[in-house]
């Protein structure tokens, strides 16, 4: 793929760079594989019209994601009827190397999985999580310690200490 | 929990985006390239009100992975040949969930069977029929006997479903074929699973009602003098987090997601069985927001069964979610004290209090 000009050029190594974090943490939220593309064509596709602001934004992967994140709960509403609440992303995945840690993540109740979407997988800050989801700082860090707790004590339970193939 | 973390990064490494930088890009921004996939993403996607096939086939892959989770799960656990008893520890035998939850109450139901009272316990399809009237509150109720591997989807006319298939068809409209527990020579398996609908599965509309599904097994004695009892109920509107046989510990979370339609009321509890008498619920949940005919839900419920009287150590317990036209308030419907339900969902649990 040739870019015209210097703009989609800077454009091109943001995309490469934060495209699969950004998809991940969708996929977490939403539990639906389209759902997240879905987010992250459109969270992209706004991120490049405006992109002489994003590219100057203090931290423009949390621009992105609370675009795609904007985008996924509108379109989540509307769509409603098609998305089934059943996790049905592990076995999509065949080269997963801990599908039962996939399968328990995506287990986990909504606001826990939003927490550890951008808290983990996209390394967001406490602060910008909080701003993000509208909820304060200290409740983030409470949702994370569950559910890093509860996912802990399931692995336990479960008997799974090492990575499974 | 650093450790966690990491796994959790790792774990989900290989999910990656299929979007590419050309379906992002405006044409006047790249040189070559095809047309933008998104504009194309965007017409393939239909924006017309859901089908009733959408909503069954969503259906079925809800029930399709409720049996594999009784598959994976339970049945190995049934499979051990624990005695099913008053305090299972993690890993033992799964108890019923209805008409008793204990392994002493278990032992009695048999013998009162043995004496012929409670002939409907010796008859998984009669035992539905009768959970379906006293649990979910409803007059009429009709049970119909579907595999793991055929569920819901053997509806006339869908997709992948078998009208002269072994289980039978319906589709909305036409005169119920008739089910497998009808022919001759019909054996249930030792776990079978049965849909329960209000109305008649062959006129009945079910763009408007799915039913609740539930899960029958032979808890003791096995073979026809055994008898058969709930171990789960599943509906695809109210989805629980809970396993069947899991261990829910104090200061557990336990969750259900799924949609409930305006005005409905709708509770999660949390149960002891046995000696323990605890018992929680709640109605309060999250929304993402209200469409036209239905609200989603996600609700959570925290678990504390330690101070409570005949809780101490492992309980027999279970976890449920309900959905009724009328109030709920406290009642819990497996002591069949509470109103009709429209949608329902309960699996066992073992509860351990600290």
């Amino acid at each position: 793929m040739v870019v015209a000009g210097g703009r989609a050029d800077s454009f091109e190594r943001f995309f490469a760079a934060t495209k699969d974090d950004v998809f991940r943490s969708l996929l977490v939220i939403t539990r639906d594989r389209a759902l997240a593309d879905d987010g992250v064509a459109e969270a992209f596709t706004r991120a490049f019209e405006r992109w002489t602001d994003v590219s100057v934004h203090p931290a423009p992967k949390a621009w992105v994601a609370r675009t795609a994140l904007n985008y996924v709960r509108s379109d989540r509403r509307r769509f409603r009827w098609f998305t089934s609440e059943v996790p049905d992303v592990p076995g999509l995945e065949t080269s997963a190397p801990d599908p039962q840690l996939v399968a328990r993540v995506l287990r986990l109740p909504r606001r826990q999985r939003e927490v550890i979407a951008l808290r983990i997988l996209l390394d967001l800050s406490e602060e910008r999580t909080a701003e993000l989801l509208g909820i304060a700082a200290g409740t983030v860090g409470a949702h994370l310690s569950k559910a890093l707790a509860r996912l802990e004590r399931e692995l336990t339970d479960a008997g799974i200490t090492e990575v499974e193939g | 929990m650093n450790d966690v973390k990491e796994r959790i990064r790792s774990a989900f490494r290989p999910y990656r985006s299929e979007i590419e930088l050309e379906d992002v890009l405006p044409d006047t921004a790249r040189t070559e390239g095809p047309e933008r996939a998104r504009a194309r993403r965007y017409r393939e996607r239909e924006i017309t009100p859901p089908r009733t096939s959408i909503r069954v086939l969503t259906a079925a892959a809800a029930l399709a992975l409720f049996a594999v989770v009784v598959v994976v799960f339970v049945v190995p656990a049934l499979r051990l040949g624990s005695p099913v008893g008053e305090h299972p520890q993690g890993g033992g035998a799964v108890l019923p969930i209805w008409p008793v939850q204990t392994g002493s109450g278990l032992a009695t139901y048999q013998a009162e069977a043995d004496d012929g009272k409670h002939p409907e316990a010796l008859d998984p399809k009669k035992l539905a029929e009768r959970f379906g009237h006293q649990v979910l509150g409803w007059d009429q109720v009709f049970a119909v006997v579907h595999t793991s591997e055929e569920p819901v989807s053997n509806l006339c006319g869908l997709p992948g479903s078998d009208p002269a298939g072994e289980v039978g068809c319906w589709s909305p409209g036409l005169p119920w074929q008739g089910m497998a527990e009808d022919q001759p020579g019909y054996t249930p398996a030792p776990i079978t699973m049965y849909a329960l609908f209000h109305c008649e599965p062959g006129p009945c509309d079910i763009r408007f009602f799915m039913p609740v599904d539930v899960v029958l097994y032979q808890p003791g004695e096995t073979g026809p003098k055994g008898v058969w009892a709930v171990m789960a109920a599943s509906s695809t509107w109210l989805n629980l987090n809970t396993q069947p046989g899991e261990t829910v510990r104090d200061g557990a979370t336990v969750t259900v997601s799924g949609s409930i339609s305006h005005g409905d009321d709708f509770r999660l509890g949390i149960s002891g069985g046995g000696s323990c008498e605890y018992a929680a619920s709640t109605s309060v949940y999250d929304t993402d927001g209200q469409p036209p005919d239905a609200e989603s839900l996600d609700a959570h419920a925290d678990v504390h069964a330690g101070d409570t009287k005949g809780c101490s150590g492992s309980s027999p317990g279970y976890v449920w979610a309900a959905e009724s036209e009328t109030p709920l308030l406290g009642s819990d419907p497996l002591t069949g004290d509470g109103p009709p339900l429209k949608v329902f969902s309960a699996v066992p649990v073992t509860l351990v209090a600290s």
